[in-house]
């Protein structure tokens, strides 16, 4: 999987859990303060997430602060499962 | 009569298979026309029963956000709807949030949330729930979506009674206010479970009408012909208040709620005793929480599922509280089906209209009245005296609840 479909995919997965228009879901838009993300939000991004990657650790997205962070917590992942 | 508080009823909003508004609920019930049709919504091969009464165009879009909805069971978007149109209705109340409290009946819970987790998964051995399902499933998900909402601070709580949760919330309000532990009160109930495992588990315990060929004449409480119920979705809400409180406030008072009976069968889980025991005991301990005789009861809107069992019951009940055919009862399950925890809130809105409208509705698809009923059931609207009316509802488990409601 390209960067590029990482990328893509964070961000439609990302707009569809939040409810806000995709445009907003920028690299460096911050979830909690941009996006009114709370801990329910990315619990549920965490699921998606798996069913997409596979399980992560329980604390893999405890510190994202922007979807920016969410896009490289996934190309980790994907690094790791493909490499 | 003691000089205890008196409650008065300020505020209806609805949300059912005939209408949404009260006025769009109130002609429905008039027309006598039953809203049940064939299922859409799922395949319904192999339930043996293929038609309900569903709410077709519910808009949440006016009361809550893309978000808020996603996190709210269908049940939950109903009882919102719902209760956000009773407290609108009701205007504002000039009451301190820590004196308001909510009530919500269910017997389900977030039945589609629940289904839709377990079937996804299915063969796996567990369900596949996501994060918000708990607080989705929840029966008390409504209460709590109510009080963030409207910011009430007072007691928050919902009550399970399968089909009378909707009248056990209002009971139960009642008794917060009278206790003085709230001094405004929202309370009703709330029901989403038409789903294909709600439906076949409710045909299996033969329960639900089998007339396929002509969903419409299905639901006929008290007719010889009834074969079951007909299951529905709807979410129904009071706002109860003090009566001198409501008048100061100049709030327009629909009724006063004047008594609440409430009894157990301990008979059965699903079957009614012999002669409808639990339920006579029901409505004669609302008449004597309200302080009447039989005698002053205007119109009985009866439980009236359509049951063979319930109805035989209910009205050898009501022929032994108030004599033989001694008082015009209708159901109104005949028009909106039975929404379960929902139904004994949306029966109290239609009773309460029924009083201000000074007119008993027809019981839907009454043609020939069951001969072993020995009642006065009403086909074609009657007009009836300004009185106090009665509404009954009873629930599998045996747990009856009936309220009372008079003109001020």
């Amino acid at each position: 999987m390209s960067d590029e479909e990482i990328m893509t995919l964070v961000r439609e997965r990302c707009a569809s859990i939040l409810k806000v228009d995709p445009s907003r879901v920028t690299e460096d838009a911050r979830l909690r303060e941009d996006l009114e993300a709370d801990s329910l939000d990315l619990a549920e991004l965490h699921v998606v997430l798996e069913e997409e990657w596979g399980t992560m650790p329980r604390e893999a997205l405890a510190d994202v602060r922007t979807v920016g962070d969410v896009v490289a917590r996934a190309r980790e992942l994907v690094a790791e499962r493909t490499g | 009569m003691s000089s205890r508080e008196r409650i008065a009823v300020t505020g209806m909003g609805v949300r059912t298979p005939a209408g949404s508004r009260l006025k769009e609920l109130w002609n429905a019930l008039l027309s006598g026309q039953s809203t049940a049709r064939r299922i859409t919504s799922f395949d319904t091969t192999g339930i043996g029963t293929d038609f309900a009464c569903q709410i077709h165009d519910l808009d949440v879009t006016d009361y809550l956000t893309p978000k808020q909805a996603a996190r709210m069971d269908r049940v939950t978007q109903l009882g919102v709807c719902a209760a956000a149109d009773a407290l609108g209705d009701a205007g504002n109340v000039r009451v301190p949030a820590e004196r308001q409290a909510v009530v919500t009946g269910s017997g389900f819970g977030g039945t589609l949330t629940y289904e839709n987790a377990l079937l996804d998964a299915a063969g796996t051995g567990r369900g596949n729930p996501g994060p918000l399902h708990v607080p989705m499933v929840m029966p008390n998900a409504l209460a709590a979506a109510i009080s963030i909402r409207h910011r009430i601070l007072g007691p928050s709580l919902s009550v399970a009674t399968a089909c009378a949760s909707g009248a056990h919330a209002v009971a139960e309000a009642a008794r917060l206010l009278r206790d003085g532990t709230a001094d405004v009160v929202v309370a009703g109930g709330a029901e989403a479970c038409v789903t294909p495992t709600v439906m076949l588990a409710f045909h299996r315990c033969r329960a639900l009408s089998e007339r396929n060929e002509a969903p419409e004449l299905a639901s006929r409480p008290f007719d010889r012909d009834r074969d079951g119920f007909v299951l529905a979705e709807g979410a129904a809400f009071l706002v109860l208040e003090n009566l001198e409180h409501a008048l100061a406030r100049d709030a327009h008072v629909y009724a006063e709620l004047t008594g609440c009976g409430l009894s157990s069968d301990a008979h059965h889980i699903t079957a009614p005793p012999a002669q409808g025991d639990g339920a006579a005991r029901c409505m004669r301990a609302a008449l004597a929480d309200a302080g009447l005789g039989p005698e002053e009861i205007t119109h009985v809107n009866a439980h009236g599922s359509g049951t063979p069992l319930n109805d035989l019951a209910e009205a050898q009940a009501i022929s032994a509280v108030f004599g033989p055919g001694a008082v015009p009862v209708t159901s109104t399950k005949g028009i909106t089906g039975h929404a379960i925890g929902a139904a004994g809130a949306i029966e109290a809105v239609a009773a309460v209209l029924a009083l201000n409208e000074r007119a008993v509705p027809p019981t839907a698809n009454l043609r020939t009245l069951d001969p072993e009923c020995a009642v006065d059931v009403v086909a074609q609207v009657r007009p009836m005296a300004a009185g106090p009316v009665m509404s009954n509802s009873f629930g599998f488990g045996g747990h009856n609840a009936t309220l009372i409601f008079a003109p001020v």
